[in-house]
This record gives C-alpha cells, structure tokens and sequence, in this order.
C-alpha cells in the first residue's frame, strides 16, 4: 500500500489537521503546571507503597519474555 | 438503477454491505464516496476526523469495483469503507497521535493492520481522532487531544471515551461501518461502551503492532470497534496474524468459524455480584442485570467468583508510565511535551522518568503473579462478564479522575477486570447492553488468552437476543 505524496497532499492534508486543531476546545482551567508535577510524584510514591506491600516469592521472575 | 445510499446502509453491518455489493446493488465507489463524504461532513461534529483520505479512496474504490467485475473475491471486506486511529501510520500521510508536537509527523512505512486489510480490499477513507499519545502520562479531562474532546453521538455534551475516541464515535454515528482502534489499558472497551459500538480488544501478540505508535511494549494492543460481534470477527480474522516485524507477535492466526463454536448452553461464565449491585451506577444497575439474565437464559452456567486482591491501579500505571516515559524520553526532553494539551498528562510523562528499576521490576514480577492467578481463575470459568463501565459516559467538562459516586465498595468483585486483562494480555469484548439517561452502556466479556472465538461466540448469542447494537444516535 503505497501512495506517492505531493507537496499538494501534503499541505491540504496538514491543513486539514490544523483546521481541525484550531477549532479544538481549550481544556478548562486546571491549576498551575508545578502543583500536577507534585501530584504526579506523589502518586508514583503512593504506587511504590502499594506495590512494597505485595509479598513476592524469591524466585518470582518479571514477565519480561511476555507471551500471553 | 443503483440503489439509493441512505441511513440503512450506513449503519449496516459489514455482512450486509458485503451482500449488497456483490449483488451490485451499487459499486463501491458509490458506496466509498458516500461515506468518505460523510466522515468529512460529520466527522468533525464528533471532534472525530484527524484526516480525510477520500482520493485515495476512491481511487482505490475503481480498482476494487475492476476486481468484482471480474469476480475476484478477497473477503467479506473487500470494499467495505473504514476508518483506522491515527496512531497507525499510513505510508506517506500525516500520524500525528493525537498530539501537536507529532502534528507534521509522517512516515514512509504502513502499518501491518492497515497493509492486511488493504490486501483483503477494505478501503481507508480517513484517520480517526484519538487522545494524545493514547493518554499514557495519565490525562484529567477528555480535552486531552489536538483535535478536542472526543464528543459522544449520543450527546455531544458527554465525552465518547479515550483513548479510541474517534473510532467509536464514528462508527456510532455511521461515519464509518468499523474502525480500528488501539488497547494498552481500557483504550478499545471504554469508547466501545460510552459510544454503544462492540469493540474487541483482541490477546496480546494476536495482532501485529508494527507501524503503531509505542506507549506500552508489553500491553500495546490493536482491535477492531463495529456494530456488531460478527463484524469484530470478520475484521479480526484479517488483521490477525504473526509478523516478524513485531517483537511481540505471538506467531497465531485466527479464524472466524462460529458454525464450529462451542455452544453458550456448555460454558460457565463468571460474574460478581458486587458489580452490579454495589460498584454499578444505582441507574445503570437495571440495564446490567438485563443483559445478565439474557446471558443465562442461554443456558450458560453462571458461576460466583471475583479477582485475586492484587494493587492493580499501581500495577498498570507502574508499568504503562514507566515504558512511556522511556518512549517519549527524546520529547520530554526536548522540552516540546509542554506542547500537550493536558497538564495533568504532561506531568505524568514527565514523572514516568523517575521511576525506578526497582519499581518496575517489582510490578513486572507481581504481574507474573497475577498472570498465574488468572490463569487458575480460568480453570474454574470459560468466561468472566461484568459491565465494562459502570456508569454513561462522563460530561466533557468533568475532570475524569473524579469517583462519580465518591464511595469504593470493599469487595473487589471484578472491578479491575479491565487493568487485571490487560495485564495479562487477556481477550475482552464490550458489547452494548441497554441505556441510562439516553446514553449507552456496555458489558464486556474476558476470556483465556486466544479465546476470542468463545467469546464472539457467547456476544453473538447476546445480540441474537437483544437490540442494543441496533440503535442508532440522531445523528
């Protein structure tokens, strides 16, 4: 499947994007960007502690070679 | 005379459309143009559209029509319309994620799903709108995307669901007959429920992930979204399949054969009370336990039993985060992730950064465990059932870390079914079952690893004998 692009497509295809982009709603006001990178920390904290409370035979592997 | 392209056609199912082409009711151009041209006018009602393909649908369209004159049959798909999450890259055309720094972005190369149905003769009419970068710092708000907030057919004051929010929503509201869409953890079964579409979260491995965007390499699934189970079926028996150009592959092909299905009277299906009696939306409950009593009037065994206790929230966001983070290193650090349109996604990613091997390990190592358990759950069950959310599709405006009820009931029931599959790389399948307040619920169903056809089997059954999958928004 393999299409050759022109600079035409190329531009009306981003256009496309951009149009659709500059329509987009704004998110709402969701606080200052310092408070969400504090938040994030302390739930990766939080996530530690919940995962520290798991008791795991020694000889658990990860699941690294994952295959369903 | 050609017949005419009305509403009936664009809700058909993927059986229907094929029918009516092969018996030249109109060609395929005729039927490509008409929905191309919907999806562009509508499309953007939903925030759908992330880009238009009609010329090279339609071009592709003439070469299909030149196939069925001369009765070169592909499959049911031949010259079936759809639209695919613009996370796939289609060779040569903007992928952009969903996220404005990767707005320009396009690649040389297309993806294995889009290549297998493009072979079969299923023509891509446009890219479907998706949250950015498939939400994997962890987003507040459905406005999380460069195209705006995924706007729900059913009512475009409530959100369609993420991070698959285009393909539902398009082929909820008829802009396409399927579309694909993407899983690493509620991305296909969240949209598919808020939109009222059936969406299939197909094992992990089954599908190829090449030409897909990385969030997650050990839980990064590709499924089908569709009117109906027969229709996820159909697309899956294409885009399943092994593929050296995925390190994940599993090397497994799947056939759609229901006629050799076992049948739903022989299954034991597993269920929780607590899901549809305390963890369900008291307005949703009645919907939920509808669907329930239809599952056992087809004579399934329905069997008590509930998930291993295991931390699953920090199980998934552990690893989703930590294998994002490292994805996305070169954006983090180039400073260009503050492009993002949500705040809370931008700290996530950037705190994915720091977590530690140790971490990771541990939540790799519990997910073996938890990998070990399920599997014992599924010598007691064929299939576990519980609603895929518990509630309608949340406002557009309404931050989604917020618990609508404000109460966590304390048995765990099978209230993380959608982490505890994913984790372990499970087969899910959401199926609409009814509404509440004029939006759609879903309930989904989760099989052993492979089991999709037992469970296309038991969703067929189920939408023999309802008509939930038949109900069309006003669109």
């Amino acid at each position: 499947m393999s299409h050759r692009i022109t600079r035409r497509h190329l531009a009306r295809a981003l256009g496309s994007v951009a149009g659709i982009a500059a329509v987009r709603a704004q998110a709402p006001s969701t606080g200052q960007p310092q408070d969400f990178d504090a938040a994030a920390q302390e739930q990766i904290r939080k996530y530690r502690q919940a995962l520290a409370k798991v008791d795991l035979p020694v000889s658990t592997e990860p699941a690294f070679l994952f295959k369903a | 005379m050609a017949a005419e392209i009305n509403d009936d056609i664009f809700f058909a199912t993927i059986g229907e459309l094929d029918s009516r082409l092969k018996a030249r009711e109109f060609s395929d151009v005729d039927l490509v143009r008409a929905f191309a041209q919907r999806l562009e006018q509508l499309g953007p009602r939903y925030n759908a559209l992330a880009l238009p393909l009609t010329e090279v649908a339609i071009r592709r369209a003439k070469e299909v029509d030149s196939d069925l004159k001369r009765e070169r049959y592909r499959g049911p798909l031949q010259g079936i319309p759809f639209g695919a999450k613009d996370l796939l890259s289609y060779a040569n055309h903007p992928t952009t994620w969903g996220a404005r720094p990767y707005a320009a972005q396009v690649f040389d190369y297309t993806a294995t799903a889009l290549q297998k149905l493009d072979k079969t003769g299923a023509v891509l009419i446009g890219k479907l709108a998706m949250v950015e970068l498939a939400g994997g710092g962890g987003y507040r708000f459905p406005s999380a995307s460069m195209f705006g907030p995924g706007l729900n057919p059913w009512d475009r004051t409530r959100w369609s669901g993420g991070s698959s929010s285009g393909s539902a929503s398009a082929v909820a509201a008829g802009l396409v007959p399927f579309a694909l869409g993407s899983e690493t953890s509620e991305s296909i079964l969240t949209p598919a429920a808020f939109c009222g579409v059936t969406g299939l979260r197909p094992t992990y491995g089954l599908v190829s992930r090449y030409g897909a965007m990385a969030l997650s390499w050990t839980m990064d699934k590709i499924g089908p979204l569709c009117h109906s189970a027969e229709d996820c079926g159909l697309v899956l028996a294409v885009i399943a399949g092994g593929d050296h150009a995925d390190p994940g592959s599993a090397h497994k092909g799947f056939y759609y054969a229901p006629q050799y299905a076992r049948p739903v009277k022989t299954l034991r299906i597993g269920y929780a009370p607590a899901d549809f009696a305390e963890w369900a939306q008291p307005a949703a409950r009645p919907a939920f336990e509808q669907a329930l009593a239809v599952i056992r009037e087809t004579g399934a065994q329905l069997v008590e039993t509930r998930l291993p206790d295991l931390p699953y929230s920090a199980l998934t966001a552990t690893i989703i985060q930590a294998e994002g983070a490292s994805v996305f290193e070169p954006l983090i650090a180039s400073g260009r992730v503050q492009e993002l349109a949500d705040a809370k996604q931008i700290a996530g990613l950037k705190a994915g950064l720091e977590i530690s091997a140790n971490d990771y390990l541990k939540a790799m190592r519990i997910r073996s465990q938890l990998q070990h358990k399920i599997r014992l759950l599924f010598v007691d069950v064929d299939v576990l059932i519980s609603p895929s959310r518990f509630g309608p599709a949340p406002k557009v405006t309404e931050p989604l870390d917020k618990n609508p009820s404000g109460q966590t009931p304390k048995d765990l029931g099978l209230s993380a079914l959608i982490p505890a599959g994913n984790l372990a790389g499970l087969p899910a399948l959401s199926l609409p079952c009814g509404f509440t307040d004029g939006l759609p619920l879903g309930i989904q169903l989760v099989g052993p690893a492979f089991s999709e056809g037992v469970l296309l089997t038991v969703a067929k059954e189920f939408q023999t004998r309802t008509d939930w999958h038949r109900k069309r928004p006003k669109v």
